[in-house]
This record gives C-alpha cells, sequence and structure tokens, in this order.
C-alpha cells in the first residue's frame, strides 16, 4: 500500500469518525436554540481540534512507517488516481450545495444552511477519498 | 478497438533482465514500485512517456512490450 493511499484511508477514516457523531449530535438538537449558538459552535471547534490533531499524528505514523515512499515525490498513477477521484467528488459536491443552497429557500434557517454546506464538503470530500482507495486498489 | 485491454510483458522482461525488480525498474522510469505492479496486472495503463521509458530500459521497441490483447 503507497503511502498516498494509506493518507486517503486516514482522511477517509477521520472525516466519518470527527464528523459522523457531529452530524449525529446536530440532527438530535433538531430545531432546539442551540443549534445556533456556543453550543453548536463549540461542537464544531472542538470536531475540528480533534480532527486536526489526529490527523497530524496519523500522517506523522504513516509517514515514519515508511519515510522513503513518504518523501517521494506523487508519480504519474498517483497524480491520475487523484485528478479522476477529485473530478468525480465536484460533480458530487456542486449538487449537494445546490441542495444545501435549497434549504434556505425552505427557510430552515441560518444554522441548517451552514451545516448542510458543510455536509456537503464533507461528503464530497469522502467520495474522493473512496474513489482514490479505489484507484489504488481496483485501478480505473 | 473499445472494450479491448492493453496487456504487457514486463513480467517476462524483468525476469529476462536478471530478475529485476519492480522497485528497481520502477526507480529507473521515475514511479514508485506501486505503478510497476500495477501495470503489470493491468490496472494502470501508464503514460506514453512512462511506456517508452519502460522499453526503452529493455531495449525494445514499444510494440514488444505492450500490445493490445489477443
Amino acid at each position: 500500500m503507497t503511502f498516498r493511499e494509506k493518507i486517503a484511508w486516514l482522511t477517509l477514516g477521520g472525516l466519518a469518525l470527527a464528523f459522523g457523531p457531529y452530524f449525529f449530535m446536530i440532527a438530535r438538537l433538531g430545531n432546539h436554540p442551540w443549534l445556533i449558538g456556543p453550543a453548536s459552535a463549540g461542537l464544531f471547534i472542538a470536531v475540528v481540534i480533534i480532527l486536526t490533531i489526529g490527523m497530524t499524528i496519523g500522517s506523522i505514523l504513516v509517514a515514519l512507517s515508511n519515510v522513503r515512499d513518504a518523501e517521494r515525490p506523487s508519480d504519474e498513477r498517483d497524480r491520475e488516481i487523484a485528478r479522476r477521484a477529485s473530478s468525480i467528488a465536484y460533480a458530487v459536491l456542486i449538487p449537494a450545495l445546490f441542495v444545501a443552497l435549497g434549504t434556505l429557500i425552505l427557510g430552515l434557517g441560518q444554522a441548517v444552511l451552514v451545516n448542510a454546506v458543510l455536509a456537503a464538503i464533507v461528503i464530497a470530500e469522502l467520495v474522493r477519498c473512496a474513489l482514490e482507495i479505489r484507484g489504488y486498489r481496483r485501478g480505473w | 478497438m473499445t472494450g479491448k485491454r492493453i496487456t504487457n510483458t514486463i513480467r517476462t522482461l524483468r525476469f529476462l533482465a536478471g530478475e529485476m525488480t519492480q522497485a528497481e525498474l520502477g526507480e529507473r522510469v521515475g514511479v514508485t514500485r506501486q505503478t510497476i505492479a500495477a501495470i503489470e496486472q493491468g490496472k494502470y495503463s501508464p503514460s506514453l512517456e512512462t511506456a517508452f521509458r519502460i522499453a526503452d530500459i529493455f531495449g525494445k521497441p514499444l510494440d514488444e512490450v505492450f500490445g493490445w490483447e489477443a
């Protein structure tokens, strides 16, 4: 497994573990007044900090497990896999963002809009990572 | 040509070149060992430049290294 495939697994797992519980809690809050304000902002900041620390430590451990592989610049296959995965993830991101904007038209409020935009970005990133892993394991 | 896969003889050529390793070939071509493995397994079709480099290393014309599946 290449360094970049390991990083894709790490990012996929990190995003799922960090934002899965976040969106679960946000969904449980529903239209609670806390959805806007310190409670949800604090939760979001906590998730971002945990994700950043986890990804940093994870990336360092992955790099230390094979320093030579980590130091090597990406080759043409890495770039092709990243390009294809990103282009499909972009095609997921745009409609997901339009759905998020739709929540504004429906009058669901700013908090729902913000979280819907965040969800669109997270979903697109999950798709990108999953497609990169697929590209490394099965080819295109 | 749609539907046909590109095959290659890299595994055989490596053997004939004194059991050259995938890592060694990758080093000389400028790609990772995993990319050479993916090319051998037909999971990745290399760029024209990389294909020529591989053929050049084995001293073979391109069509002796890469070809359409019969």
